[in-house]
């Protein structure tokens, strides 16, 4: 009874709190993903990689996509920069990004000076990435959109000086600067990564840097330009453990610093917590559950989620078998079965008969959005 | 039968730094300053530590990769450097954090496990033959709860979870008493990381192994190891 009262009260305050604390609706919207479908043709064989994905992406907000492998965290992520292999890859749907920096659309070069002025609201315009040009795309990169890969390592060219290469960025979309400017600022990104001894740093081939260094070096290149979104594509993955928290809270300080919004790809739902305000949990490319990360966190709602939390272990599951479901990511050149069929039906241990004949709808639940016909009204 | 599996006795590695010009030793740094620590038998030891600390260096000595520069280690009361090379391969085994690392990306999954069973037959003076490799294989698949049709296909073709049972099965085929594993779960995922705990679990009850769990993960340690050594960044340690 007690443990009871105490549930309810707990999930009294989560609700009271989360809504207190989730307020981006405040914001201007960046990016707005509506219904996206991405499809790979591989030997005449379509692969239907992402499906009917939704995402709203907010000023100053942090987002998380956590998914295991294969559920299609990183197309979506090259989906929103346009990465993917053009001649196999077929998008239905819209991404529609609303640009805050000015820039001059028709000669895709910057108008002010970089870092200070931004478009007035009213005159904001939205464009669809993916009806934008090559030529254009490439002023995106880097200038209003940039990301961090997964692999610091092969991130950064080893022939050239760490300094040299951070510099570049700057020099693309700032082509008025003078080589004595793109130094101070070089300089200026590393001490603001907290590099130790800028100078010498600049000087430096990737090799000579350590993973943490060298990711750091590739945040400074990612926020140069100091652009609308950041995207993250794993970005402690290839990092020891002890480096983690380290490059997750400098990309949070980072966002925070520029008003940037971030993207945060993980597999690691647990290294989160503390940095991102909502989560997108991402199963075999479609959106299973989504809301506020506090929310998540204290009340799981869809059988995916719950069996991503149940498998942490800590010295209190001592003892006791993990849960474990079989390792299947569903087919997906599969037509029958990805678009009549609940994904996750295969490896669910609440499914019901209802689940084999038809797809769920996404339903709200106080502030979170299930992908599960558990939660029908 | 000795009271312990593993004994280390106060072991100390430093490794010289060298000038860029010329190749002048300028500096010593001591990674492991007199480290003692014991192993009973089926039991298993967590390594903490952060980077650089010397987790590995440790592992390295204890699997005869590296010499120490001070003190011994004893495997079942004997100084490991007594034993032949044949011999120590049955005794200690090693799984690395990266499976491709074990795994030859030009051979298929069933060669590289027959030539592992091959090796352990060889080893114990027995006879081998197709028959028996058959057998063997299907025992240890069986083990691992891996699907038959893996068999045919190469490392690149497996999913991050069955490469690292693979290189498990490898490991296992030769029976060693004492397996060390490297940050075996930081590559994957969640719902295999809790699929390999369960794995390591079943293999130590049915084969007695040991373990000398590397891992950053406090948790992950408290989780799976009776003890736990943890290895500071001035080379100071505790044993839990």
């Amino acid at each position: 009874m007690c443990i009871k009262s105490c549930r309810a009260k707990l999930q009294l305050y989560i609700e009271v709190k989360s809504e207190k604390d989730y307020n981006f609706m405040g914001h201007d919207l960046v990016l707005n993903i509506e219904n996206l479908e991405v499809s790979f043709e591989v030997k005449d064989i379509p692969y239907f990689v992402l499906r009917s994905v939704n995402l709203e992406l907010y000023t100053k907000q942090k987002i998380a996509i956590v998914g295991e492998s294969g559920s299609g965290k990183t197309t979506l992520a090259n989906s929103i920069l346009l990465f993917n292999d053009k001649k196999i890859t077929t998008y239905f749907g819209n991404i529609n990004f609303y640009p805050i920096k000015k820039c001059d659309e028709l000669t895709h070069q910057v108008i002010p000076i970089i870092f200070t002025e931004e478009i007035e609201k009213e005159d904001r315009t939205e464009f669809d990435i993916h009806t934008l040009d090559e030529k254009f795309m490439s002023h995106v990169r880097g200038f209003h959109i940039s990301m961090i890969f997964q692999d610091p390592f092969t991130a950064l060219n080893p022939v050239l000086r760490v300094g040299e290469q951070v510099g570049e960025v700057i020099k693309i979309h700032n082509q008025k600067l003078n080589k004595k400017e793109i130094y101070d600022k070089v300089i200026e990104l590393f001490t603001l990564v907290h590099l130790p001894e800028p100078e010498v740093m600049y000087k430096k081939y990737p090799h000579q840097l350590s993973g943490g260094q060298i990711q750091r070096v590739c945040v400074a290149t990612a926020i140069a330009n100091r652009p609308e979104i950041l995207i993250a594509d794993e970005p402690t993955t290839a990092l020891d453990a002890s480096l983690k928290e380290s490059i997750l809270s400098l990309l949070s300080e980072m966002t925070e610093k520029f008003d940037t919004s971030l993207i945060l790809i993980t597999h690691d739902i647990s290294i989160i917590k503390n940095y991102v305000d909502y989560i997108y949990i991402l199963y075999a490319g479609e959106v299973l559950e989504s809301g506020p990360t506090k929310q998540i966190f204290y009340n799981p709602l869809h059988p995916y989620t719950q069996f991503l939390f149940s498998c942490y272990v800590d010295k209190t599951k001592k003892g006791q078998k993990l849960p474990s479901l079989p390792y299947e990511i569903p087919d997906l050149s599969d037509q029958d079965f990805i678009f009549e069929k609940c994904i996750f039906l295969n490896r669910c241990q609440k499914k019901i008969k209802r689940c084999e004949e038809e797809k769920p709808e996404v339903y709200s639940v106080k502030g979170q959005k299930v992908k599960c016909f558990l939660y029908e009204k | 039968m000795n009271k312990f599996l593993l004994e280390v006795k106060n072991i100390a590695k430093s490794y010289s730094i060298y000038s860029t010009l010329f190749q002048i030793e300028v500096a010593k740094k001591s990674v492991l300053r007199n480290i003692s620590f014991s192993l009973d038998y089926n039991t298993s030891l967590g390594i903490l530590g952060p980077s650089g600390c010397g987790k590995t260096t440790l592992v390295k000595i204890i699997s005869k990769i590296e010499q120490p520069d001070s003190g011994e280690v004893l495997f079942e009361g004997k100084n490991i450097n007594s034993y032949s090379k044949e011999e120590f391969a049955t005794k200690i085994q090693m799984l690395f954090q990266n499976p491709y690392s074990m795994l030859n990306p030009k051979l298929s999954i069933e060669f590289l496990l027959k030539e592992r069973i091959k090796q352990s037959f060889v080893l114990s003076n027995q006879e081998v033959n197709n028959k028996v490799l058959d057998s063997k294989i299907n025992e240890l698949l069986e083990i691992a709860m891996l699907p038959k049709n893996i068999l045919n296909m190469y490392p690149h073709q497996l999913s991050g979870g069955q490469r690292q049972r693979v290189a498990i099965l490898m490991v296992l085929s030769l029976y060693p008493k004492l397996v060390i594993l490297d940050e075996p779960l930081s590559a994957l995922d969640i719902s295999l990381q809790a699929q390999m705990l369960n794995f390591f679990s079943e293999l130590k009850e049915q084969f007695k192994v040991s373990y000398l769990f590397i891992t950053h993960d406090k948790n992950l340690a408290e989780y799976f190891c009776d003890k736990i050594l943890n290895i500071h960044e001035d080379g100071k340690y505790e044993l839990r």
